[in-house]
Parts: structure tokens; sequence; C-alpha cells
């Protein structure tokens, strides 16, 4: 474990100094606020430092190892079924909970666009079924350049008829959905569903979940901006 | 402008806590129908996630205390400017370094090489996601100055995403996808869309409304296209294994 901090320490430094920097540069050049709240911003990034660490090495030593344990073992049964079943829960749930999720459309409707709750549900919906569609198309070997096609050429048709407000926030929700919990979880359970799977390559069918999944929100919301 | 450091902290705790005790109930239901590892090694799994939990907690405050309060404020400041190319240019700069600093993108990277047995290396895919994200950060902020309405941006980009699939390597258009998530994390969205939103705030007939919302669905585009251009460059032979398999 020790190891583990020791590796993530020195990547989230590397990584979020050089923002932090340019940041610093802007400041003393054009922003000039005032001294105490650049010091809070110091501060602030000195606890995301602290808090990238703790999350690289907690995923490394957590959520990947659970999320390759869990795709390895679904397609073991030989039930397409069970994979149905588990994958619409999941998907489901992990969106439903997800606090970008929540804001995000909270945001919108205080703003005055329409959706209320209904836009939380579309989210998490579309979310379970495409993040479903991803993993039998690779029971099936469905080819992922024409599920692609499909789902992104939908949601971008959808946006040339949706209200204007609708386009924008239906790719927000896209993003939103994917939580920082939800991509390592479903990178590695793509890595370990592949792994367990005859003539299957980890590349082209191992990823594609998160991105596959991620236009199911969009697909949601932009549909209720029509149907609204 | 910028709050306290510790202001809000404990209700992110709170706001995180729910997924992350779906996702484990979720894992736990699995381990004891299905999986039945060790009650040794589970404890290690979920001492793995209490950890990421608290990170992940601290990386949120972080960006909402520091992160998000100066995208704005740097938004205003250089929004203001009489030439629009000081912001797209900060554009550029903070998009390649937000990029950089995402956790998320450090692991999708990783990953990649992992599952190519390291023949796609993770630094490779790391610098090709910051330079794109940078590029359409920048055409972003563009847009906000220019007020050009978001499907302008979104169909020829979504065209020509569409149009390299047909050409691209067969075996970068998952992880092109993939990417595109991926690289839309919190620090990214935090920051970019603060810097839109500011800049739209201080620009004369732009709307916070319109310009506020549709920064990310730019940013999306941007993985998907550079690694499908960085896989036009790498014609990539299969990975072993992969024609026997």
């Amino acid at each position: 474990m020790l190891a583990e901090l020791k590796t993530a320490t020195l990547e989230a430094l590397g990584s979020i100094l050089p923002l932090v920097a340019v940041i610093s540069i802007l400041q003393f050049t054009v922003l000039h606020i005032p001294t105490n709240l650049f010091i809070n911003f110091l501060i602030g990034a000195a606890m995301a430092i602290v808090g990238v660490t703790l999350f690289l090495a907690g995923v490394r030593m957590g959520i990947l190892p659970m999320g390759r344990d869990v795709g390895a073992e679904l397609p073991q049964h030989q039930s397409v079924i069970l994979v149905v079943i588990v994958a619409i829960v999941f998907g489901f749930v992990v969106t439903v909970t997800e606090p970008g999720v929540t804001v995000l459309s909270t945001m919108f409707t205080d703003l005055g666009g329409g959706g209320g709750s209904a836009m939380v549900i579309v989210i998490a919906a579309g979310m379970a079924v495409l993040f479903t569609a991803a993993l039998i198309r690779i029971i099936f070997g469905t080819s992922i350049r024409i599920l692609m096609v499909a789902a992104y050429g939908i949601a971008v048709v959808l946006a040339l008829f949706a209200p204007p407000e609708f386009v924008g926030v239906a790719f927000d929700a896209g993003s939103a959905a994917a939580g920082s919990f939800t991509v390592p979880m479903f990178l590695a359970l793509g890595l370990g569903f592949v792994s367990v799977m005859a003539r299957r390559s980890p590349l082209s069918d191992g990823f594609g979940l998160v991105g596959l999944a991620c236009a199911g929100p969009i697909i949601g919301v932009l549909l209720l901006g029509v149907l609204l | 402008m910028i709050p306290a450091p510790f202001s809000g902290l404990l209700s992110v705790f709170g706001n995180v806590a729910l997924p992350v005790l779906l996702l484990v109930a979720f894992f736990l239901v699995f381990q004891f129908v299905f999986l039945k590892r060790p009650l040794r090694q589970v404890f290690l799994l979920l001492r793995g996630v209490l950890i990421a939990y608290i990170g992940l907690v601290l990386f949120l405050q972080g960006i909402d205390v520091a992160f998000m309060p100066m995208g704005g404020i740097i938004g205003e400041t250089l929004g203001g400017f009489a030439s629009p190319w000081a912001l797209i240019a900060v554009g550029f700069v903070l998009g390649f370094l937000v990029t950089f600093a995402e956790p998320q993108v450090r692991i999708l990277s990783q990953q990649i090489e992992k599952a190519s047995s390291g023949f796609v290396r993770a630094p490779l895919i790391l610098y090709t996601l910051c330079i794109g994200v940078g590029l359409f950060a920048g055409l972003a902020m563009a847009r906000t100055l220019f007020g050009v309405p978001l499907l302008y941006i979104l169909i020829p980009g979504y065209m020509i995403a569409f149009l390299l699939l047909i050409f691209s390597d067969k075996n970068f258009v998952a992880i092109a996808f993939d990417s595109g998530s991926v690289a839309t994390g919190p620090l990214t969205v935090a920051l970019i869309v603060s810097i839109a939103t500011g800049a739209a705030a201080v620009t004369e007939g732009s709307s916070v409304l319109v310009d506020g919302f549709g920064t990310i669905g730019i940013i999306t585009l941007a993985p998907i296209i550079s690694i499908q251009l960085l896989s036009l460059l790498y014609r990539m032979k299969p990975p072993q294994g992969e024609k026997n398999g």
C-alpha cells in the first residue's frame, strides 16, 4: 500500500502542479486577485493534489480489481439474461445517484428549462440501456464502428429537432453521467469481460463501454426535449 | 470570489457517499452470490474503495473552492480584453493542462497500455488527449466570444468523427469514444466551463444560458477526433495473439 501511495503522490504532484503554475503566472500578470484569496486558491489546489493521490491509489487498489473481477465473472454463466439484468440495474443505479447528474438537472430546471425529475430518470435510463447494449455487443461480436455511428448519429439527428436549450445540456449530461467511480469501474469491467472470452481483442472489444454508455444520456435528454 | 478552503466539505462527503455505497453493495452481492473471494481479499478491496472515496471528496472540494472560482475570474478578465486571442490562447493552454491533471485520463491511458501489452504507450495517449482538448477548448472560447450556435460546431464535428471511423484502425475506435467521455472529467468541466461562462458574462450579446451549456459537447469531440487521427499516423499492427486468439 505504501508503494502504491508513493507512486500516486508523484503522479498527482506531476499532473496538477503545471496547472497551478500557469494559473499562478496568470495571477501575477493579468488577474491580480487579492493575496488572501489567492492563498485560498493555493490551499484548495493542495487539497486537490492530496485528493488525486488518494483517489489514484484507491482506484488501483479497490475499484479496478473489483471491476475486473465482476467483468470476468459475468460471461461465465452462459446467460445473456444475467448480463442484461446486472447491466440494467447497475447502469441505472450508479447514474441516478451520481451527484453531477442531480446538479445538472436541478440547474437546468432552475434556469427555466423543462424536465425536472424526469431529466434524472431519462439520463439514468439512457445510461442503463446503452451500457447493456455495449456488453451485449461484446458477446455477439457486433462491430463497434456501426454501434458508435448509430448511437451518436441518432444523437446528432435528434439535436436538429430538439429545442436549442436541450442540445447543450444533453451533451453535458453525457459527461456528467460518467462519474469518477463509474469510469474506472466500466473500463476494468470491459477488460475483465473480454479476458475470459475467446476471439475478443482487449483493445477493440474491451474498450467502448464508457463511450457507448454515455451516448445514452445524450439521446435520453434530446428525446425528452423533442417530446416535451 | 474564492470561498474559504473548507466550506461545504462535509456536504461533498455526503454527496459522494451514496454512489460509493451502492457500488460497494453491488460488489458485495456479486461477491457473495458468485465470486466467493476470501474475506481478507474483499477487505483489501474495500479499503481501496474507502481511500479512493476520501481522495475523490478532497479532489472535488479542491475543484469547488479553487479551480471553479478561478476559472470564472480568468474568463471575466480575459473575456474583457479587446483581442479575442488572449482568451483563446489561455483556453488552449489550460485545456491542455486540465487534461494532463485529470486522474481518470491517467487511469484510461494506463489501462490502454496494459490492454495492448505495452504496444500503445500511456504517454502517447495522454499527450494526444491533452493537445486535442487544448485545441477544442480554444475553439470553445472562440465560440463563446463570437456567439456561434452549438450545432454549427457539433454537426461538422461529428461528421468528421464519423468520416474518420471509416479510415481509422479498428483497435482505436472504441478507445476514441471512451476517451471522449473520460476527458470531460470533473476538473476539466469545472475549469473550462467556468472560464467560458465567465467570458460569456462580460461579452456583449452573449448569454450565459445559451453559451454556458454546450462547452462540454465540444470538448467531448476532441478526443474522438484526435485519437482517430493518431490511429492514422500510428498504423497499428494487431497485438500478439489477436489473430490466432
